[in-house]
């Protein structure tokens, strides 16, 4: 059935067919070492690309807070047309500082602009990066094979190797390719966010915090 | 499972004549009722993972907000920035389960790496020249006290030798299985011998490349292995400087033109995998073509054809009696025709050689030989 | 879809599931709802006893939300499994009763392929639609309404910001999609560019073709490159797209709402409410797009799957079958047989009749027909005109069950199932003693071999038999065939894996042993050592019966028999 896999992997957890069976590597840093050779020609992009997947993500990040900044306004003028009222003064709208949120939707929307097209710039030049990486080693591969003796294809089965040049050469490719920025956008956002909430208040920060080990539990235990 | 539907799906008709559909039926809904099982719960657990977090982030929602209502009824928080940080509580959580399946995929990625890599660090060809000094030697091929057996595997030839002079036939025969390929692994340099020499024209062959030893020779095997690709292409494979004039020339000689003269693209007729497109017995003769366009010097020639309607097995077997001709021959063979005129029968059973002579020798010996030479003749009418 | 679901899902788990996913879009539109009271009622009046009841009662309703969401998982998985479940033993029951000619519209292959991938694909959607899909349309409706019911001057911005999500989603897909198809090519010729490079390796290597190869390899690894950067980056765009829509949106509601604010006519808190609303308008917008993805991908597998449960035997089942006699005989009479659509006749006028204790062989060139005249047999096919029976009967007043009984036969191609031999020798005879199959597999050649295993008839057969050699293989499967007791046994030129001596002592011992001597034997062969010594011999020539009689007969007056022997006997003086 080796033919049907041949799609690269979907990424994240939808309802799909269930959890599947992780095989774990086995010396995980060695080789992940050697396929980082592999993409050593492209350190320059890569370094590009996690810089944009860092600036965008810290652009994503900041947007609430700022924004949030619009809706104080409102509820400053909202509060002091109250009060205003309360003290008999007849007002026709509350007083609310448009200039100002104007502004801040101005920074907003210029924010939420550039973290999308960062987005965009490190997703293309990532395919780039991921798609030749995987290219190399497959031609690789293919070389390999030529300079194999017989014993090895007398040896091996035919749908061994195939799996190998083919399903795992598109895993390969579908990791370099969405996980590694993902893996980059996660842990920014992740500390990003902690890190914008205790700026608005630490007490809250950690009654969010508490949350945490139960997430962790449920993805730990359930999620294998 | 899988294997389950493949094995009754191939083997259809042994269980239908053996009436075997119940057990069949019945053993496939044990496996049906289990994978049924196995999966719905895998399903709802992948399924609730998302609700569960969405409720634990509900709760550190609610006490955020309460914790917060009271803050900005104080003055001590903006109401903006609680907004803020509620979003912020959404946006959380999401990157830790993203990372949970991520550790997932990453180390499913490097399992992936390594078996490519293993491939990558196999060892290779050695290209390990011997201390055999050449010889001046009339004969095309010599093996010289040739020792061989496969890896793990018990040797099979133990001071084997076998002088082959230029325009020889040698044909190997023996019982299905008894090892016939491995000859040919030996003297195509596929595989190495563990001791002796075997030599192409008085030069050991491991102090040439493989290629050079390989030019000397053209193969026609049983399995007719093309590629996907024009006919033509197919031909040229086995001489990349052949002219056109050549290579029909090769397709005349091998019964291969008329029969692609009819097909509506001719020789640029592609090939697909599963060779739908012409027959068998087609392909083989194009593998002959094939090894004419080579115009080898030696000629390596499995005679076994496979299941051929009359016609083309007449054209198969005439075009192989071409491509022998005025050659140095190593055959598989199969036709007795072949076998009486052979100058050395090399005769295999259980893998190793156990007797090499030419026809009359071996009758003579009254060996395993003659006791499968007869064998054909026994119990039967006389023809 | 539906036509296949029907019948095969529960229908009770669907429905609960829908109820389960209608309670939890109620409670989870309800929540927004509670923040924004939250603020509205507590935190700017700052009541703090109001906020701790909301958030109570928030706790409670996305509590009822993971019951809910719980029940839905629960019924959904076993809704969509139970469908998978009977799809597939549907699928397994109707392919094993499958005749001979039904089977043969279809490659084993792709009937594998039906029975499991393209059952997965379908059970996978279902589950989709039973949780995605139908939360989508619910979802919608339901924060429309309370978006609305918020403010409904508001409501108008998403008559900006839907439109221009849909359109630059599908113009993504537009341009996707394609390229995803020829991906699909590219990706089977990368595929089959590298199987040809390991099948052929020895020819490769003997033609010194490496070079061409790699060359070959790299143009299709270059080729497949180029797509799928093409089609990445094209995809590239899809999360950026909807990120900015929604952020966009976000940005709008704040600025719409800061003047619905001011002029008193919404309250702040249900600015903050209507933007989750709005948050999940589009996220059921983008789920719904996606059913235009799934759908098509399973329809192809409904497809394949409907083909099959379609497929009609010609061959009819006997209502009342007739009672089989049990003395051995075989005779076709005056038989003609073409196969479907065919113009010509596959096989013209068979004429034969064998008693018990015969031998019959066939003797043809391929393509002559044997096999064809062997199915007709067991009634794998039926004689267009003319009548074949066994022990007495037409086989098309016979039952399958009951003809299967009598006929044992080794089909040209060995096949052995996965177990022990001994599983595999009790397939025809589950009661067979051990010494029953012993000499079955003395007659059969293949004694010697067993014994020298070491688990003798415990020794494991792998799938297909693959650990067994091509000739041991074909003995086995001889024996599997003459451990049924028969009264026909048919042998599908069984006998050309092995070489002349085993094929000599095996037509020797069949002759010698009891059981098989009291029935009719049919051997089809290439060689004419081995149909020499048959009682008759049929000789068949592109489906004509040219010549009927003995080895003597034959070899004295039919031409065509006379030209096998001249072919082979060139080769052997």
């Amino acid at each position: 059935m080796a033919e049907k896999n041949n799609q690269s992997p979907s990424v994240g957890h939808g309802p799909g067919p269930g959890p599947a069976v992780v095989v774990k590597p086995k010396n995980f840093w060695k080789t992940t070492g050697r396929l980082a050779k592999y993409m050593s020609g492209y350190m320059v992009g890569i370094i590009f690309v996690l810089i944009l997947a860092i600036a965008s993500a810290v652009f994503q990040i900041k947007t609430p807070k700022i924004l949030g900044e619009a809706t104080t306004e409102i509820y400053k003028g909202l509060m002091t047309g109250v009060a205003q009222q309360k003290a008999g003064l007849k007002i026709n709208g509350l007083p609310i500082d448009f200039s100002k949120i104007e502004h801040i939707i101005l920074i907003v929307i210029l924010m939420y602009l550039a973290s999308a097209v960062f987005n965009f710039i490190q997703q293309f030049v990532m395919t780039r990066i991921s798609q030749r990486t995987v290219y190399k080693l497959r031609r690789d591969l293919k070389s390999k094979m030529a300079r194999l003796p017989i014993v090895y294809y007398d040896s091996h089965s035919n749908g061994d190797i195939m799996s190998r040049a083919i399903n795992d050469m598109d895993n390969i490719a579908g990791t370099l390719q969405q996980s590694l920025t993902q893996l980059v956008t996660s842990t920014v956002t992740f500390i990003g966010v902690i890190w914008m909430m205790f700026t608005i208040s630490w007490q809250m920060s950690l009654i969010a915090l508490a949350t945490v080990p139960l997430s962790l539990i449920v993805v730990g235990i359930i999620a294998p | 499972m899988n294997n389950q539907v493949e094995e009754n799906y191939t083997g259809h008709v042994v269980v239908k004549s053996f009436n075997h559909e119940d057990e069949s039926i019945e053993e496939f809904e044990k496996e049906n009722t289990k994978l049924y099982k196995a999966s719905w719960k895998a399903q709802m657990i992948s399924g609730i993972v998302m609700p569960l977090m969405t409720f634990i982030n509900n709760l550190g929602y609610v006490l955020v907000a309460i914790y917060g209502g009271i803050q900005v009824a104080n003055g001590n928080v903006s109401l903006g920035n609680i907004q803020a940080f509620l979003q912020y509580m959404n946006q959380f959580s999401q990157p830790i389960s993203q990372l949970a399946n991520l550790t997932n995929t990453i180390q499913a990625t490097v399992a992936s790496a390594e078996r490519v890599f293993e491939i990558l660090d196999e060892p290779e060809m050695e290209n390990d020249t011997v201390d055999v000094p050449d010889v001046e030697t009339d004969n095309k091929v010599t093996l010289d006290h040739v020792k061989f057996g496969y890896e793990h595997k018990p040797i099979l030839l133990e001071d084997y030798n076998l002088d082959v002079k230029p325009g020889q036939m040698i044909a190997i025969v023996g019982p299905t299985g008894a090892g016939k390929t491995t000859i040919i692994n030996l003297l195509e340099r596929f595989y190495d011998v563990k001791g002796g020499s075997i030599k192409l024209d008085g030069k050991d062959i491991r102090n040439m490349t493989r290629e050079q030893v390989r030019s000397h020779y053209a193969m026609v095997l049983q399995d007719t292995w093309l590629f996907t690709g024009s006919i033509y292409d197919n031909l040229k494979y086995s001489r990349e400087d052949a002219t056109k004039d050549e290579i029909i020339e090769a397709a005349k000689a091998a019964h291969v033109d008329n029969f692609v003269r009819q097909l509506p693209k001719g020789y640029d007729t592609v090939l697909n995998e599963e060779a739908s497109n012409i027959s068998q017995g087609q392909r083989q003769l194009i593998t002959i073509a094939r090894a004419f366009v080579a115009d080898p010097e030696i000629l390596i020639l499995d005679e076994a054809t496979s299941s051929v309607d009359t016609r083309t097995e007449l054209h198969i077997q005439h075009a192989m009696e071409r491509l022998l001709k005025n050659r140095t021959s190593f055959v598989v063979a199969h036709r007795l025709s072949t076998i009486q005129n052979a100058d050395k029968i090399i005769v295999m059973n259980h893998g190793s050689i156990v007797e090499t002579g030419n026809h009359d020798e071996l009758m003579a010996k009254n060996g395993f030989y003659a006791d499968l030479y007869n064998s054909q003749f026994a119990g039967n009418v006389a023809l | 879809m539906f036509k296949i679901a029907r019948g095969r899902i529960n229908v009770w788990q669907v429905l609960a599931a829908i109820i389960f996913m209608i309670f939890q879009v109620i409670a989870t539109l309800y929540i927004p709802n509670l923040t924004s009271d939250i603020v509205n009622k507590g935190v700017i009046t700052g009541d703090t006893d109001f906020i701790v009841s909301a958030g109570i009662k928030m706790i409670v309703v996305s509590f009822i939300t993971v019951i809910a969401a719980f029940g839905n998982v629960l019924m959904a998985s076993q809704a969509s499994q139970g469908l998978g479940r009977k799809l597939r033993s549907d699928l397994f029951k109707k392919i094993l009763y499958f005749t001979h000619d039904e089977f043969d519209k279809f490659e084993t292959s792709s009937l594998t392929t039906r029975t499991t991938n393209d059952v997965v694909q379908i059970q996978n959607v279902m589950i989709m639609m039973l949780r995605m899909m139908i939360m989508a349309p619910i979802m919608l409706i339901g924060a429309s309404f309370m978006a609305y019911q918020k403010n409904a001057e508001m409501t108008k911005i998403f008559l900006i910001s839907i439109p221009i999500l849909l359109v630059l989603v599908g113009a993504v897909m537009f341009f996707a999609v394609p390229l995803f198809k020829a991906m699909q090519k590219k990706t089977d010729c990368l595929n089959l560019v590298f199987r040809e490079g390991l099948t052929g390796v020895r020819v490769i290597r003997a033609f010194r073709q490496d070079k061409f190869e790699q060359d070959r390899f790299n143009d299709a690894n270059q080729d497949y490159t180029n797509n799928a950067v093409k089609v990445f980056s094209i995809v590239a765009l899809m999360f950026p797209i909807v990120t900015l829509i929604m952020s966009g949106t976000n940005v709008g509601i704040t600025w719409l709402g800061a003047h619905y604010i001011a002029n008193q006519s919404m309250e702040i808190g249900n600015m903050i409410a209507f933007m989750t609303y709005a948050m999940q308008i589009l996220m059921s917008f983008m789920i719904l797009s996606m059913v235009f993805v799934f759908v098509p991908r399973a329809s192809a597998s409904t497809a394949r799957i409907q083909e099959v449960f379609e497929t009609k035997s010609k061959i009819d089942v006997v209502a009342k079958p007739a009672k089989l006699k049990n003395e051995p005989a075989l005779s076709f009479n005056d038989v003609n047989f073409r196969y479907a659509g065919a113009e010509k006749l596959a096989l013209a006028n068979l004429n034969f009749n064998m008693t018990k204790g015969q031998t019959l062989a066939i003797i043809g060139g391929t393509g002559s027909g044997k096999s064809t005249l062997i199915n007709l047999i067991p009634r794998f096919y039926d004689a267009e005109t003319g009548v074949v029976s066994i022990n007495g009967t037409d086989v098309k007043a016979l039952s399958t069950e009951d003809i299967n009984s009598k006929v044992s036969m080794v089909p040209q191609k060995a096949y052995l199932f996965r177990g022990t031999i001994r599983d595999n020798m009790l397939y025809g005879k589950p009661d067979a003693t051990d010494d029953e199959i012993w000499h079955a597999l003395e007659v059969a050649q293949a004694a010697d071999f067993v014994s020298e295993l070491d688990d003798k008839l415990d020794s494991e057969v792998e799938q297909g038999g693959e650990n067994f050699s091509g000739g041991q293989k074909q003995r086995l499967a001889i024996a599997r065939a003459l451990v049924k007791d028969a009264s026909i046994y048919v042998f599908d030129d069984s006998f050309s894996a092995l070489d002349f001596k085993t094929d000599l002592n095996l037509r020797t011992a069949l002759r010698n042993d009891e059981k098989i001597s009291q029935s009719v034997v049919v051997i089809v062969g290439q060689r004419i050592s081995t149909v020499a010594d048959a009682d008759q011999i049929v000789v068949l020539d592109d489906g004509k019966m040219v010549g009927l009689g003995t080895h003597a007969e034959l070899k004295a007056n039919n031409k065509t028999y006379q030209e096998i022997i001249e072919s082979q006997l060139k080769e052997g003086k």
